[in-house]
């Protein structure tokens, strides 16, 4: 924990982690090469809330989210610096079961990213590979297209492509996807970002609905969508061109009364 | 708003593209009419059957009692396809997916450049390779060495490097973030080759077999050097064989009349080969995509 990053990024120190923490991270840094994409990011994520990143594009979010599941391992040159612990586990220690890592921590991105198969196979390929006997599949399969309120728009089509379906069912399907295997953790890389409004509001109530069930991470531009479903609140900004986290804590103490002027003036609109 | 020059360019633009498309069609029109005008005075007189029922290829005799069996040829073009096919489908698949899914990066750019290399080496050299090399080593094993197994393997050698940078070329397309899709299920290498990016590639790969099937039929000069160029059907993978091909390089030289006219019979045969190839790769691709 260097001084000057302290400085330059007015980040928060926590204290170390305790044992019942749901995800704890402590000064964690990612770079691709030489470049520095995020410095000293201390945060706790609480069990069964949902977790907004938000601020300016370029500030490490997405990079930050993709550290929580080790996705960064797969870029090349990205190398990551920290501590992440996730259930008392260090995901960043030796000998850590990766595909049980993602199966406990499921992802969806930006774009809808369904595989070239049919709906049915894209929910049994997850559930096939973490063991799911056979004569479960279906159920399961049922049971989360119901949980996204898929299953009225696509029970009579299973075997058609995943790829007829509209983006805003496609990006329920890899919700739907991400929930077959019951993760504990749910990462959300801008899943609207590519959704009409109307789109937009079936995923956000879907994640309202969510909660409490499910945690969620959920990066986001959209303040006003940070503001209905976030419980609580990160605020990422650039210092030199790598990115950190300013402020965070519960989404309304942050919105109604933001400690740091940047954060103040990002919200105002003035800046970011 | 476009100003007069853009329209003006447009225009010359479109009429190149309208010509250069009429060209590259009416080639292939031009060739296999060509093809019918020369092989049509054979296919009248002598007829589609006597190419299957004749007794033997003895397309100059002094008597002019010709005898023109195609059936041994085409089946030395067949088989030595065939035999090449099997070996370098499996390898050319299989390296082109441990090039991308399973090579560190460093060996990954060695094996490219190898394989690109490979498939620029012109094909006269394989045969030269295949004559100094290979034939010797079959010699002992069976003589003369020149044989339809040495036809196959200098075949193989070629068309692997086509099969595998195809292959490659198509991987290579597989969109990032259905991997990360995959990748971020816990999804091991084997269920991501299988259940995402082989649904994924199936044309592409399709077409890699078709352009290495294609260039196999259609190779000349090097099996014309290792095969032995004996015209019959072959018993075993030792028999030398003739395949169409050689032929047509090995007689057009001094064919005349009839005999000329057969030729190019077996020319329009292969142009019918290639024909049946591009439409069950359209028929196969067709099931595979609605998986």
């Amino acid at each position: 924990m260097s001084d000057c990053c302290f400085e330059a990024c007015q980040s928060q120190r926590l204290p170390d982690p305790e044992d019942e923490t749901f995800l704890a991270v402590r000064n964690l840094s990612v770079h691709y090469g030489a470049k520095v994409a995020l410095e000293s990011v201390d945060i706790d994520i609480q069990r069964g809330r949902v977790t907004a990143l938000i601020g300016p594009s370029g500030c490490g979010k997405t990079s930050f989210l993709f550290t929580l599941n080790r996705l960064s391992d797969l870029i090349p040159g990205c190398g990551v610096g920290g501590r992440v612990r996730f259930e008392g586990t260090e995901i960043y220690s030796d000998g850590v079961d990766i595909g049980l890592l993602r199966a406990n921590i499921g992802m969806v991105f930006q774009k809808p990213n369904l595989f070239p198969v049919s709906i049915r196979k894209n929910l049994y390929l997850p559930l096939r590979e973490h063991g799911c006997p056979v004569n479960q599949l279906d159920r399961r399969s049922e049971e989360v297209l119901r949980e996204v309120g898929l299953w009225s728009e696509v029970s009579d089509r299973l075997d058609a492509s995943a790829h007829s379906l509209s983006g805003g069912q496609q990006q329920r399907l890899c919700i739907a996807r991400a929930l077959t295997l019951r993760p504990k953790l749910l990462l959300m890389d801008e899943p609207c970002s590519s959704l009409d409004p109307m789109a937009t509001d079936v995923i956000e109530r879907l994640i309202l609905k969510m909660r409490g069930e499910y945690s969620i991470v959920i990066v986001t531009h959209n303040l006003a969508q940070a503001q209905r479903i976030a419980d609580d609140v990160a605020v990422f900004w650039c210092h030199d061109e790598s990115g950190c986290v300013i402020e965070s804590g519960h989404a309304e103490a942050v919105f109604r009364a933001p400690k740091q002027p940047d954060t103040v003036a990002y919200l105002a609109g003035q800046r970011g | 708003m476009k100003t007069r020059g853009a329209t003006r360019n447009d225009r010359i633009l479109l009429w190149g593209l309208r010509g250069a498309s009429v060209l590259a069609s009416s080639i292939v029109l031009l060739i296999v009419y060509f093809l019918l005008a020369e092989s049509l005075p054979a296919l009248r007189r002598i007829g589609i059957a006597r190419f299957v029922t004749d007794g033997d290829w003895l397309p100059s005799t002094a008597e002019g009692e010709n005898q023109y069996r195609l059936v041994p040829m085409l089946a030395a073009t067949l088989l030595s396809t065939l035999g090449a096919v099997l070996i370098a489908a499996p390898a050319g698949l299989l390296s082109a997916v441990f090039c991308h899914f399973y090579a560190p990066k460093a060996l990954a750019t060695l094996q490219r450049r190898i394989v690109e290399l490979l498939a620029g080496i012109p094909s006269v050299i394989y045969g030269f390779w295949g004559l100094v090399t290979l034939v010797p080593i079959l010699q002992r094993l069976a003589p003369p060495g020149q044989n339809l197994l040495a036809g196959i393997l200098v075949l193989t050698l070629m068309i692997l490097p086509t099969i595998a940078m195809l292959a490659s070329a198509t991987l290579a397309t597989i969109p990032q973030a259905h991997l990360q899709g995959a990748a971020a299920l816990g999804l091991s290498r084997w269920t991501t080759l299988r259940g995402v990016v082989l649904p994924e590639a199936a044309p592409g790969l399709l077409i890699a077999l078709l352009l290495g099937t294609m260039r196999a039929v259609g190779e000349t000069m090097a099996v014309l050097m290792v095969c032995g160029n004996v015209v019959q059907i072959p018993t075993s993978l030792f028999d030398p064989v003739r395949t169409l091909t050689a032929n047509i390089a090995l007689e057009m030289g001094y064919a005349t009349s009839e005999h000329r006219s057969v030729l190019f019979v077996s020319g329009l045969a292969l142009m019918a080969l290639v024909v049946l190839l591009i439409g069950l790769q359209r028929q196969f691709r067709r099931s595979v995509t609605l998986v």
